[in-house]
């Protein structure tokens, strides 16, 4: 009996003696590292499972020593603290996936803004680039409707001035010369002898010519008056200024702008024929009215 | 549940001892290969680690086959829990290297959107 007691406790002795297994010392580690990883906080029903099945491995060793189930068992406990700490991964990795959609959407979200400022911006420069070209096809619209205008006023101006020539024409000479349309008028008709006061019936044929003139109001015009040879030099270039003045100044007074015309006295420097006859002095006792070409046409 | 199982099957190895008549495992066999199947699905054999142990799980559940034919039905059940559990870390290990991937993809895409943006 007491033999066998002695075997018995040399038996515990023994068994207390036994080193743990390399499996059970690997389920140790893995339980320990599991224990202080996030795997704590973030699975903890798996880190406890872990912890179950190490102290089933423990049991089985403090029961049996190292035998196949203890081995077996401390494998199945390092394998739950690895699972633990792969969940735990799974759900670290789950959390950057969502933090970095939450970042794509926001990130989207402010592309999608960035594009509709400037969608906003091009369409605001279409508008402005549509009312510009709204702008100008007015003004291009005004500016032909304007040239039309003139050109109707063109041709309104020709046609009145075709009109006053023609109806000048029945009174007295026009000729085209190099300095213009020249308008002869006979001196027996506008003045009596030696005076440059315009008789009455002079009145009738200036008031044609003023309608005339008036018609052309981008043309110069110059009045000359021309005599015969009878009297000194002196006298008919004096007598020639005031009748040409006498008629620039009816013609001012008939509307022809003052600013235009000009009288000039000629005498009898410019005969158009000579002074041998009465009927030769008579032509050469003239007014001429010079109409200058128009100014674009110079 | 699968603690139970297993303190279950400690519990009837201490009582019937060495397999003598210890029932076929057929149940946790069911339960282990169901285990490799899924683990294989998630993809596995694209992460090495659970390459790894999807091959300890498959060349124990090739083991405790061999155990059961001889008869030794106890050790077949423990074998098939470390293969479960080796089956088990596999699927998981895989589910974690396709969350990473995933997330990797993620963050370069945040990455390139920034810098796209200029921020």
């Amino acid at each position: 009996m007491k033999l066998v007691g002695w075997l018995a406790m040399a038996m515990l002795v023994g068994c207390g003696t036994t080193l743990p297994p390399p499996g059970l010392i690997s389920a140790r580690a893995a339980f320990a590292h599991a224990s202080a990883s996030r795997a704590a906080q973030l699975q903890p029903t798996q880190v406890y499972e872990a912890k179950q099945a190490l102290d089933a491995a423990e049991a089985k060793f403090k029961d049996e020593g190292v035998t196949p189930d203890t081995k077996d068992l401390a494998y199945v406990a390092e394998r739950k603290a690895q699972y633990a700490e792969a969940m735990t991964d799974v759900t670290l990795f789950r959390q950057a996936y969502e933090q970095a959609d939450k970042d794509m959407r926001a990130l989207t979200g402010k592309q999608l803004e960035n594009y509709q400022q400037k969608l906003a911006e091009q369409q605001a420069d279409l508008e402005h680039q549509k009312q510009l070209t709204e702008a100008e096809k007015t003004n291009a619209a005004q500016a032909r409707a304007d040239a039309e205008k003139e050109h109707a006023a063109r041709l309104e101006a020709e046609r009145r001035m075709k009109q006053a020539i023609e109806d000048l024409a029945k009174i007295a000479a026009i000729k085209e010369e190099q300095r213009g349309m020249v308008i002869t008028l006979t001196g027996n008709v506008l003045f009596a002898s030696g005076r440059w006061e315009l008789l009455p019936g002079a009145q009738i044929k200036l008031n044609e010519v003023g309608e005339a003139l008036k018609a052309q109001k981008d043309r110069d015009i110059t009045v000359e008056g021309h005599t015969d040879n009878q009297g000194t030099v002196q006298t008919n270039l004096d007598l020639g200024q005031k009748r040409a003045d006498s008629v620039r100044a009816y013609l001012v007074s008939r509307g022809v702008d003052a600013g235009r015309i000009t009288a000039t006295g000629i005498g009898q420097a410019r005969p158009i024929t000579d002074n041998s006859t009465a009927e030769n002095r008579a032509n050469n006792r003239r007014v001429e009215i010079i109409i200058a070409p128009a100014k674009e046409a110079r | 549940m699968r603690l139970a199982w297993s303190f279950t099957a400690l519990a009837l190895s201490a009582s019937v001892g060495c397999g003598s008549s210890f029932p076929e495992p057929k149940e946790a066999q069911i339960q282990t290969e169901s285990a490799v199947r899924g683990a294989q699905e998630v993809g596995a054999d694209k992460d090495p680690q659970a390459t790894l142990h999807l091959k300890f799980a498959m060349d124990q559940i090739a083991e405790a086959k061999n155990l059961i034919a001889s008869g030794d039905n106890h050790r077949a059940e423990m074998v098939l829990m470390r293969a479960k559990s080796d089956a088990e870390l596999a699927l998981m290990q895989a589910k974690a290297h396709s969350e990473k991937a995933d997330a990797e993809k993620a963050q370069a895409e945040v990455a390139d959107m920034r810098r796209k943006l200029g921020k």
